[in-house]
């Protein structure tokens, strides 16, 4: 028995590639049901990862940063007593790591006051020459400039509260805050740009000067609360926890951006709860669409199945051969899917998809209007995974049907 | 000939029907794609309308109401000059049957202070009755209580404002915030409550009073800045907004849908359709292409009765019309079936939803909920039927006319 198995197993495997040949339309119009499924779910996964990527980058560009490093305790209780105390170190470490893409900052609250009425602010010092090198701050100043170096008492604030305080370009603003020590403090700035990002969390709530006239303000000379990086993101994790264990004796937090805003991970992670819901439920169309095709192709030959009964054939094998029909259709459907799904992604990533009709043309949530389907190693392969299992199980009740069949009456109905 | 010509689009269809009955197994497994694939449009469909709308409906509940009433241009200045000095005037409008809710508040900026830290904050006074029947604040409580009616001092802060101050329940905080005269005033408060509700808007500046004390305390006397009102249904917004504009004199009063209050949110929310609407539009070319494979697929069982029919003199049109007509049947049967059962299947999820809270522990995100409900709209159910039933029409035709330009002696020769 073990004998005759051995040689049926290749002629098996020749009845189901000249039945697939033979066949050639039904073949071909199977493989495209399955690389037409496949394709759109690597194409809804390229358009979801190319949004998300999209905005996650746009997300630090705009004022966090990739990694910011603050005295520990400093991001929940911002407290100028909470001082970087020992920069020029933590600087050092940076460009021993061959991280050249950092900037200082010096953060506190403050009120500012125009003429008719006052605001609670965060105030932010920055180096006007080095900010580029962290975010892209500069492009969304609608109005007015960006600080330049040597800047004196210059402000920058958010559209909405410029238009709280009811200021204007040129206009001054008293800023009023607390030293390090509690003392009252306050300076006149002057409106030089105003920030029109459209955006929640930049265009209200913030007053950005230079980082040196914020110094002389509160009497800080050469001191920060805090020093932003912009990296590459796949390397953020790795960074930001080499870095904490080499600043470790310093008592220091290495913050990546995730850290300090985890809704917007958190949304991404429940935008792609969404999408697995919506693959689970496109999974179930593919595999209908093929288990279709495959119970159509068996019905048709069930009187030749009952032939090949009738000549010996064992049941079993012809089990397996619909089996293996399933997973030839299913192996070469996937691979025509990967290429259509890859080739579709790479030209759109080329031209994007222009959403701007449907939303505007300005940036929103971080999200520009064009988006760039991007593919993603890890969806990709779970995918190709279920379409390819997707596409087994659909051959499997087909198979079960043609092993129930009885010789005589499948070659007489049939 | 002349006699197959005058034949009547009734008998076409018995035809048809014919046909379609007597392979019940081939009629059977097209139809059961179609309803396959139409319902799981539809379930896809209603997830993202559901989704779309609990995002509106956490939007509006958690602080801004359907629509609110300021004195014209309080909404731009946010001044407490520009109060509503009579509210009563309005309040007779409320008995609307359209409206749920009503509530009276006083917005303003200030500035709350514990020991040394501070932190600028929206102060928002209100009636601590009359609030919880317009929005769900007094549900997003993470550590304390509610405002309790009748103390006077009462204050609950946002859980970031809270936290970046340090202030712990119990503890003595002062408010400081500006007449309309512009005088300075600061009144003390004691934490009772944290809020949080995840929309940042609240969390990060709120600071919630009772509506008297603040009336007494910035000299507002009966004045407020808002009246915020509650409607039945979100559809119902725009019918009280005409009602409310008709009898109210616009040039004092500003009357906005809670679109204009948060044109951030709005546009979120458009953003959030178009994401949803590129998502379905793949889908539904998805199904379409398996619609169009099991009908190509079917035909090519027919091939040799449809050759019989050629040779035996039927006109290539007649065939045509034929196989159209059974595509329409099929296809109308399936849409039919398709939303039945999908609208079936939203039904059972409909009060439990779809947890998502496993793909993410903590999230409350900008108004969205872990438990998806799926909604049914008309207008999904327009767009998945109508495109759906268009686009299965066309890949009906690509068969019909396949069919109809099949070589008589091939035909008859297939097995």
């Amino acid at each position: 028995m073990s004998h005759t198995q051995r040689i049926v197993e290749p002629v098996i495997v020749a009845v189901v590639i000249s039945n697939l040949i033979g066949h050639l339309r039904r073949t071909l119009l199977t493989i495209t049901a399955i690389a037409a499924g496949l394709a759109s779910l690597i194409f809804l996964w390229g358009f979801n990862d190319g949004l998300h990527r999209n905005m996650l980058s746009n997300f630090q560009d705009a004022i966090i940063g990739s990694i910011q490093i603050h005295r520990q305790g400093f991001f929940e209780h911002p407290r100028l007593s909470l001082y970087l105390s020992a920069p020029e170190r933590v600087i050092e470490a940076l460009e021993t790591a061959r991280l050249p893409h950092w900037s200082r900052r010096l953060e506190t609250f403050a009120l500012a006051t125009s003429e008719k009425t006052t605001e609670g602010v965060m105030l932010i010092g920055m180096e006007a020459e080095r900010e580029a090198q962290v975010t892209q701050l500069a492009q969304r100043i609608g109005n007015g400039r960006f600080l330049q170096a040597g800047d004196d008492y210059s402000l920058i604030l958010g559209a909405t509260t410029a238009k709280n305080l009811r200021v204007d370009l040129g206009d001054p603003i008293v800023i009023v805050g607390y030293d390090r020590f509690g003392a009252l403090v306050a300076e006149e700035f002057t409106l030089v740009g105003i920030i029109t990002s459209g955006e929640m969390g930049l265009d209200r709530g913030m007053a950005l000067t230079s980082l040196r006239a914020l110094q002389e303000m509160l009497d800080m000379s050469g001191q920060i609360t805090g020093i932003v990086l912009r990296v590459a993101d796949d390397r953020l994790d790795e960074i930001a926890e080499s870095l904490s264990l080499k600043l470790a004796e310093l008592d220091l937090e290495v913050m990546p951006w995730s850290e300090m805003f985890p809704v917007v991970q958190e949304w991404i992670t429940l935008h792609n709860g969404f999408l697995y819901l919506f693959v689970g439920i496109v999974l179930f169309i593919v595999i209908a669409g093929e288990l279709n095709t495959l119970w159509l192709s068996m019905l048709e030959r069930t009187r030749d199945f009952g032939i090949l009964m009738a000549i010996g054939t064992a049941r079993r094998q012809i089990g397996l051969m619909l089996l293996l029909e399933a997973a030839l259709l299913g192996v070469i459907g996937s691979l025509l899917g990967i290429l259509l799904g890859i080739g579709v992604i790479l030209l759109t990533n080329q031209t994007g998809i222009d959403l701007s009709v449907l939303l505007g043309s300005t940036s929103r949530f971080y999200v520009d209007p064009v988006i760039h389907p991007q593919l993603n190693l890890d969806h990709l392969g779970m995918t190709v995974i279920s379409i390819l299992s997707a596409s087994l199980l659909a051959g499997i009740y087909p198979a079960w049907r043609a092993v129930k069949l009885q010789p005589v009456e499948a070659i007489r109905n049939g | 000939m002349a006699d197959t010509a005058r034949l009547g689009i009734g008998y076409y269809l018995r035809l048809s029907l014919r046909n379609l009955l007597r392979n019940p197994r081939r009629t059977g497994i097209t139809l059961i794609t179609m309803v396959f694939g139409i319902s799981t449009l539809t379930l896809l469909g209603a997830l993202n309308d559901g989704w779309l709308n609990q995002m509106k409906t956490n939007f509006i509940l958690s602080f801004t109401g359907h629509i609110q009433i300021h004195s014209q241009g309080f909404e731009a200045s946010q001044s407490l000059q520009d109060s509503i000095s009579e509210p009563d005037e309005i309040l007779r409008y409320t008995d609307y049957a359209e409206i749920i809710g009503w509530t009276l508040r006083i917005r303003t900026s200030g500035l709350a202070s514990l020991g040394g830290s501070s932190a600028g904050v929206q102060i928002m006074a209100t009636d601590p009755e009359q609030e919880t029947w317009v929005t769900s604040i007094h549900e997003n409580i993470s550590a304390g209580r509610w405002l309790s009616p009748g103390m006077a001092d009462d204050l609950l802060l946002g859980r970031n404002v809270a936290q970046s101050i340090g202030a712990k329940l119990g503890d003595k905080i002062i408010l400081m915030a500006q007449r309309a005269n512009g005088e300075m005033v600061s009144e003390v408060f004691y934490l009772r409550g944290v809020l949080a509700t995840g929309a940042p808007q609240i969390d990060r500046t709120l600071a919630v009073i009772p509506l008297h004390t603040a009336q007494h305390w910035l000299a507002l006397q009966n004045s407020v800045t808002d009246i915020v009102l509650r409607t039945e249904h979100h559809d119902d917004t725009d019918a009280l907004h005409r009602l409310l504009v008709q009898h109210l004199s616009t040039d004092r009063y500003e009357i906005l849908r809670w679109e204009e209050l948060d044109p951030m949110v709005s546009q979120w929310l458009n953003f959030s359709d178009a994401y949803g609407l590129v998502v379905i539009f793949v889908v539904i070319l998805l199904v379409l292409t398996e619609i169009l494979n099991t009908m190509l697929i079917a035909l090519h069982d027919r091939q040799k009765e449809l050759g019989i029919m050629v040779a035996i003199g039927t006109k290539k049109s007649q065939i045509f019309l034929m196989m159209m007509l059974e595509a329409v049947i099929l296809i109308l049967l399936g849409s039919l079936l398709g939303y039945l059962s999908g609208g079936l299947i939203v039904y059972f999820l409909g009060d439990q939803g779809i947890d998502l809270s496993h793909f993410s522990n903590a999230f409350q995100f900008f108004y969205m909920d872990p438990v998806i409900q799926p909604l049914l709209t008309q207008d999904s159910a327009i767009r998945i039927l109508g495109t759906t039933f268009v686009a299965a029409l066309i890949a009906g035709i690509y068969p019909a006319w396949k069919a109809a330009q099949l070589p008589v002696t091939q035909s008859i020769r297939i097995q």
